[in-house]
Order: structure tokens, then sequence, then C-alpha cells
């Protein structure tokens, strides 16, 4: 089982979300991540093993959670779809 | 006193995996040229980027983005041009890296004349692509549709090659897609508009290691894939006769089998091996194979020429060469990309040379030069699949054999002259609600009478009739007759994917070959293969099976046993063989 959460964040810059996108990608149990600096807010799609408030503190820069939802693996396929 | 001997069995006896270790350290001692990287400082640097333009196909110098090998950082890049060569600098946090991008200004300036852009109007993700290429996925900022989808279907090989990261070592996890996974990511590839997917490269690690390979291949047909391409390196294909005839049988329209040379040295992966694939190709009537040559400057560089005339020889089953440039994935060394990195035009140069000019770099064009034709074509036939790739990324031409003599098509054909007619009757029938059937006869008799514009009878080949071609074509919808040349046509194209060196993210962005991935997302090449961090090796390690839940799948499974082991045995044998002789050394010289 996976879990999103969207977050709002306070100022951020290109590069910093960039290397925040980097890092958080590169994490197997991260299966999507999009931190975006111009709308000031992001979403992550996780395994359920990783800890949201762990993923809170690396995004840092005022991350706040606005939303959580469990979502299976084969619904986030289905939802890539096309 | 009894004297007891042993006999020592050298590896040469019982066989060795072939892994091209001892062969690039030779190869590595027999330098003939470098590339000379210019040197520019942080000053410098600042000057050429403030000066140059943005935009796709702006003026030289021109500013993109590209990645920095060690921070994994964006970072400003300019490509500009210094001693007749396009250069691609970037301002990297530590360091500023500057490395070969083009090696020829006016093939440059010419093909990016010819580009042609086009829009995505689907996408996989929900991201904007701001952090491009690090949140990919084909996303809302992608320009080009999907021309050749790729599934791994494997990290299992047959081979050991050194330089590999992907295929699985003794104990690693085994990645290995199911049949559903697999259809699901061919529906993920259909479901992009407004072009769907449509031809498909099951690859690998080595694609003929699965035993279920032939349903595979009949679940791309079942998907709707006209065109379905096995990446092979073909050992398998050489032993197994039956294997190549019931993966014809299945669907497979192409082999994209690996060549890389002409020698046991430079071509270490199937020297030995191609002999009886050939064989077994030319008694199962297909698939139609393409050679495949990773090319690589002091390695098989001299070779290129060589390589185009053993496809010239073998045309009954050899129907295209496709070079790919080599792509330094990983880290490397400054000496060593002066030794091996060599360009799509660095490639045609070879060629240029080693053909004595029969194929010169005027006869090839830029990959979305067919853009320009595929508008027109979906004016009027409503037919469309855009091939709209950055114009650096590939090339192509097409040549004929004409008796003993090699024509490239631009020789007999106006190519510019005929793209720019062609967008000009584009132009006028999508101005038009409904192109009807007496529209359509209207400008194919007009395209007929107007071709003759663009065609030079003197020097095209004897045996072709390239107007009746036309007019069939055109005026009776007969495609069938394009067949006639086909057969005596060798296809020449030229793929260079970029690495860590060399990135522009303009390229990336317009990529037209793409991975599936079992995570539902549909990924760039040079996505996929540069930043495996993000891609290939992480999605993969998250579908992959451990070690033992392999062995549970796959009772009775050996590691040792899908390696490949070449004996002395069988060299000696292929050595003295007619079928060895046939193939390498008693064929036509036509350069």
């Amino acid at each position: 089982m996976l879990k999103r959460i969207d977050f709002e964040l306070d100022d951020i810059k290109l590069e910093e979300a960039r290397k925040i996108q980097y890092k958080l990608g590169s994490n197997i149990l991260v299966y999507r991540v999009f931190i975006n600096s111009y709308a000031k807010k992001g979403f992550i799609i996780f395994d359920k093993e990783k800890n949201p408030e762990d993923i809170i503190k690396e995004i840092n820069h005022g991350a706040r959670i606005k939303k959580e939802e469990e979502i299976t693996v084969e619904d986030l396929i289905k939802q890539s779809l096309g | 006193m009894e004297i007891l001997y042993i006999k020592v069995i050298t590896v040469e006896e019982i066989g060795e995996i072939p892994s091209g270790e001892k062969e690039s350290i030779e190869s590595a001692k027999k330098i003939r040229e470098l590339v000379e990287f210019p040197e520019i400082n942080k000053e410098e640097l600042n000057k050429l980027i403030e000066k140059s333009q943005e935009g796709y196909g702006s003026k030289l110098p021109h500013k993109t983005h590209s990645i920095c090998p060690e921070t994994r950082e964006i970072v400003p890049a300019v490509v500009w041009e210094k001693d007749n060569k396009i250069w691609i600098t970037k301002k990297c946090p530590k360091e500023i890296i500057t490395d070969l991008y083009y090696e020829d200004v006016d093939t440059y300036r010419r093909f990016k004349e010819l580009r042609y852009d086009w829009k995505l109007k689907s996408h996989n993700v929900e991201n904007t692509g701001i952090n491009c290429p690090l949140d990919c996925g084909l996303c809302s900022r992608h320009k080009s549709h999907t021309s050749l989808l790729n599934i791994a279907l494997t990290n299992r090989c047959n081979l050991s090659c050194w330089y590999c990261f992907f295929y699985a070592k003794e104990n690693q996890p085994i990645y290995e897609p199911s049949l559903e996974q697999i259809r699901m990511m061919l529906r993920n590839g259909k479901e992009e508009k407004d072009i769907a997917a449509n031809a498909i490269q099951l690859t690998g690690g080595e694609p003929t290691l699965r035993d279920d390979l032939i349903e595979i291949i009949k679940i791309c047909k079942e998907e709707g894939y006209s065109h379905v391409q096995l990446n092979t390196d073909g050992i398998k294909l050489a032993f197994e006769p039956e294997l190549v005839k019931n993966v014809k049988k299945a669907g497979t329209n192409t082999l994209y089998l690996s060549y890389d040379g002409m020698t046991p040295q430079t071509n270490w992966k199937n020297h030995w091996e191609i002999p009886l694939i050939l064989k077994n190709v030319r008694e199962a009537r297909g698939p139609s194979t393409v050679l495949v040559p990773t090319l690589m400057r002091n390695v098989n560089d001299h070779e290129i020429g060589d390589i185009i005339n053993f496809g010239l020889n073998h045309m009954d089953v050899i129907k295209s060469v496709n070079i790919q440039p080599i792509s330094l994935v990983g880290r490397t060394p400054k000496k060593e990309r002066k030794r091996l990195r060599i360009t799509g035009a660095g490639a045609i140069k070879k060629i240029e040379e080693q053909t004595h000019g029969a194929i010169a770099m005027e006869d090839w064009y830029p990959i979305p030069t067919e853009g320009h034709v595929t508008r027109f074509l979906e004016a009027f036939t409503r037919r469309k699949y855009y091939m709209t790739s950055h114009f650096v990324c590939g090339a192509a031409t097409y040549v004929f054999l004409d008796g003993d003599k090699v024509i490239p098509i631009p020789r007999f054909v106006d190519v510019e002259g005929f793209v720019e007619f062609l967008s000009e009757k584009a132009d006028e029938l999508e101005k038009k609600q409904k192109v009807g059937k007496i529209t359509k006869t209207k400008v194919g008799a007009q395209m007929l009478l107007k071709f003759k514009n663009f065609y030079d009878e003197k020097y095209a080949p004897r045996g072709l009739n390239v107007l009746n071609l036309i007019k069939n074509a055109f005026l009776k919808g007969n495609y069938e007759a394009l067949g006639q040349f086909h057969t005596k046509t060798l296809f020449l194209g030229m793929m260079h994917f970029m690495d860590d060196y060399n990135y522009d993210i303009e390229r990336v962005e317009r990529c037209v070959i793409h991975y599936a991935m079992p995570d539902g997302r549909i990924v760039p090449f040079c996505a996929f293969n540069v930043i495996p961090e993000l891609y290939r090796d992480k999605v993969q390690a998250q579908f992959s099976y451990t070690w033992d839940e392999w062995q549970k799948i796959k009772p009775g499974w050996e590691y040792k046993k899908d390696k490949y082991m070449r004996t002395k045995d069988f060299i000696e044998k292929m050595k003295k063989s007619e079928i060895y002789r046939k193939t390498y050394t008693d064929i036509k010289r036509y350069f």
C-alpha cells in the first residue's frame, strides 16, 4: 500500500526544489514526487513504510500537509495511463 | 617409476563468457587520434552565456541546460562553435565541463533548418516538467510522442560485458516483468494522444533468455503494435534455428542486432556467431535484420565503412545499419572522453572517408525531416506518425545498390526542394475542411508533375523507375510498389544517445525513443539510462525479485546456465567453415 500526501510550501527557490526533487526521487520507497517551486506546493507518493513526518522534515521549507490518502500501486498505475 | 602427466586445461579450451575486457585493454593501447577539448575559464563562459540566445533552433552560441555529473543539479549550459566543431560547456557547482556536441558546423546548421517540433497532448504524470529531467514520466512539457517504445523484458544476460551496469550479477535482484505488467506497459503506449505508440522494441538484458518470449511478441501484436523489434546479441538465435522461425512467426518485424565491427577484437560479442545468425534468418525468411554498431573512437571507428559494406553484401537479410555513437554512461574521466568520444557528425565523416565519398555528409538528413513529410501525409491520407526528435539526435539516409554502384538517394532526389514543396502542399490541404477524392487526385497529379523538378534521372539507378512508384502511390493509392524500392536499398541510420557530459535538456524533452516502466510511467531514453538512480535502476529495483524469490519461481534455474560459454573448439570450427568464409571473406568490396 502507498500513501499520497499533498503539501504546501513557504518560499522555495527553483534550485532548492530541484535538489529535493532529486533526493526524494532517488529513494526506492518513493513512487512519485513533484516539488513545484512556482506554485509553492507539491505531492509525494511513497511506500507506507516511510514515515510522512520524516518526508516533511526532508522537504523542509515550511512544508505543511494539506491532504493525505492511501493508494494502491495498481491504482497509481491506472491513473498514469494516458 | 611411473610419471604421471596431468593435462592442464586452459581457459581457452573450456571456453569463456565474452566480456570484452581483454579486447578493451588492447584497444586502449592503440590510440589513433584524440579529441582536443577547448579550455574555457569561468569569465569566458559567463560572457558566452550572456551573449547566447535561448529557444530551440536559435543561433550559436545557444543557451540550454544540462545536468552536473557529480551533484546531479540542473546547470546552465551553452552550445557554441570553435574550430569547425560544436561544443557544449556547462557551469557545474565545482567545475566547468566541456564536451564535444557535434563535429561539423555546416551540417549542424543544415540540420537545424530541417527541425520540426510537435506537441504531445497527453501525459502520465502530474508533474509539469519544471524540474526536467528529474521529474520524468511523459509530462505536459514533453514535445514528441513515442516513436519507439522500449520494454526491458529482463536484466538477465548471456554475456558479461565489462562496462555494463545493467545486467544482474550473481545474487543480485532479477527484474523480469510479468505478462500482465508487459500488457499494461503496451496499453500505456497506446493511450498517448493524439498519436499512439505503434512500434515496440523488446530489450534487456538479453530478451531471448525469456522462455515466454514468443508469447510476449504475440501480446505486442494483440495490443495493436504494427512494428515489433527484438534488441538482441543474437547468440541464442545462432544456435536455435527454430527460435528464429518462431520469433518471426509470432510477429517480430526486425532483429536489432548488436554488431560492433568486422573482427573478433572489435566485435567480441558475436563475431563468431554472426554467420550462424544470418544463416538462420535467411532460412526463416526473416525477420529483417538491423546491424547496430556502437561506435567508439579509437576502438571500431576505423571499421564503419566496412560494416556498411558488410550490410550491402547481405541485403537479402540485412535491411539497415543503425549506428550508435558511444554514450559514455557513468563517470568518465576527461582522458577517456578524449579517446572515445565521437558524435553523429563525426561518424558520418568517418563514413565519407572510408567509402571514398560514395556516402558523403550531404547525403544525410536529420530525423525530424520526416516531420515535414508526415505533415503532408497527414493532410493527404490522415495517417500520421511524427518523428520529431532534436535535429542533433539522429540522422539517416537510404543507399540504393545499382549493380556494383552504391547511390545515396539524395544524389538523385533534391530532398530539401521536395520537403519545401510538400510543406506548401500541406499548407494548402490544411486550409480545406475535407480532402475528397477529387482533391487527392489533383494533388497526386501535381505531385507527379512537380516531382520531376526534384528528380535527376541522370544520377538515378538504372533499374529504378521512381516516377512510376510515385504515380502508383499517389494517384492509384498502390503503396505495394514501394516494396520494390525497399528490396534494393539499405537504410543507414544514426542515433546518438546522450550521457552525463554532453547532456542537453532541449534534446531530452524532444526524445522520441521511450521506455515504458512497470510503475505506469513512460520515460525518455536519455533520462532512463543517464539518470538510472531515478528511473532504470530504481524502478527496476522496486519491481524486482530477490535471488531467493526468483529461485522459488524458477526451480532448477541456475545463473551460470544463462551465460554463453564460447569454446576454442567452436572458434576453430567456425574459422575453417564455408559459412564463415562466405559471410566475411568472399564478399564484394563496394567502396
